[in-house]
């Protein structure tokens, strides 16, 4: 009989809220005690309303000297729970959203670091010299990730080989860096790079410019270069 | 008897959740506030940097563009591409070096930025890092001749436009 205990249900909630029943019965039917329990069944037309009625009755009398604190405070206070807690959610779900909006998009903080990487990467790249290479190479192998530290790999040998039998050697400055692209995990940074190259031909060396677009990838919190291309 | 203290002490504890509710409230929102003022202005700085990289670009390849017949219009458009201390610099420049040697040799230039990226970014000044590529050519060297340059350059906003304020060849 779940069906009727729920309806029987309704009717108890209302009751407090407009006590309508309990103010209009007095006045159109003076014989109220007896009356709720067969006036309502006789307007509904549903076997249902005579348990209903009942209900109200048995809630009604007894209840309403010691109840009244529980029966009709809820009906403001919940209302004030109810709009206060659908406040907090909808604030809370906004501030979600926004933390999350905020972090994955680039602030000024993790532009800097892509730069400094950038920086750090260009400076390395511009100096460099036979005696260094090996070491130089193993750092540079440490900053970089995929591509790029795959050729540094690949080219490490031959590179040293060259910078040896050449004798070269070249010391470099970073003279300017910009961020060209950047999101949460991945950025292109452009480095200008002024480098002072001697070999056995050129022993008093020779200022050289360079451009490069240094790609970055973001992984545990370091930026590590991807790719380093030198822009004619 | 006992249910008068125990509606009282219910009401009591009614009374706690709705404020501390209530205070919760005011802290979400605080919470909200603070982080949609950041994402504003993370996006306000985000939309005038990208403006200004635009502007940069194209002023910039305006200012570095210019040729012997057509070569007071030129810089006329180029001057409308400046602002501030730079006015006068490049007025100077423009009538003691550029047009001279641009009439003498029959010069015509044109310039490219190949790639832009920003060094610095405010909400009214932005500092640029281009890389420009140049195609000249001259009476006597009628093929054009590619040159490649880098400079930082600044833009400022002035009325609401960004206008180069300062160009620093690297």
């Amino acid at each position: 009989m779940a069906d009727l205990d729920e309806l029987a249900e309704a009717p108890h909630d209302e009751a407090p809220h407009d006590e309508a029943p309990h103010d209009e019965a007095p006045h159109d039917e003076p014989a109220a005690s007896e009356a709720p329990a067969s006036e309502p069944a006789a307007s509904e037309p549903k076997a249902t309303a005579a348990p209903r009625g009942e209900v109200v009755a048995d809630q009604a009398s007894p209840a309403e000297p010691t109840v009244p604190l529980w029966r009709r405070r809820p009906s403001r206070w919940a209302a004030q729970v109810a709009a206060l807690s659908i406040a907090l959610i909808v604030l809370l779900a906004v501030s979600g959203l926004l933390f999350r909006h905020n972090r994955t998009n680039p602030t000024d903080a993790a532009g800097q670091g892509a730069v400094n990487a950038a920086e750090a990467m260009a400076l390395e790249l511009g100096t460099i010299g036979a005696g260094n290479a090996a070491a130089r190479m193993e750092s540079l192998a440490k900053r970089s990730t995929g591509e790029f530290h795959d050729q540094l790999g690949g080219y490490s040998p031959i590179f040293q080989k060259i910078l040896r039998l050449g004798n070269v050697s070249s010391r470099g400055s970073v003279t300017a860096a910009g961020i060209e692209r950047l999101d949460a995990d991945s950025a292109t940074v452009l480095v200008t790079l002024s480098a002072t190259v001697t070999n056995s031909q050129l022993p008093a060396g020779q200022l050289r410019g360079y451009r490069l677009a240094v790609r970055l990838e973001r992984s545990g919190g370091q930026w590590l270069t991807s790719k380093v291309d030198y822009i004619g | 008897m006992s249910t008068e203290p125990n509606t009282d002490r219910a009401s009591r504890r009614r009374t706690l959740i709705r404020n501390g509710l209530a205070a919760a409230v005011v802290l979400a929102a605080a919470l909200a506030g603070v982080l949609g003022w950041q994402a504003y202005s993370a996006a306000a700085t985000e939309d005038a940097t990208s403006a200004a990289l635009d502007a940069a670009r194209t002023r910039t390849a305006e200012l570095l563009s210019y040729s012997t017949p057509t070569l007071d219009a030129d810089l006329a458009r180029a001057k409308q591409q400046v602002t501030g201390d730079f006015t006068q610099r490049f007025d100077q420049l423009a009538s003691t070096l550029i047009a001279p040697n641009t009439r003498q040799q029959g010069i015509t230039t044109k310039a490219t930025v190949t790639r832009a990226a920003v060094i610095d970014a405010r909400s009214d000044r932005v500092v640029t890092l281009l890389f420009v590529n140049q195609a000249t050519t001259t009476n006597a060297a009628p093929e054009p001749i590619q040159r490649t340059s880098q400079a930082k350059v600044t833009m400022s906003k002035v009325n609401g436009t960004w206008l180069i304020s300062d160009v620093t060849p690297i």
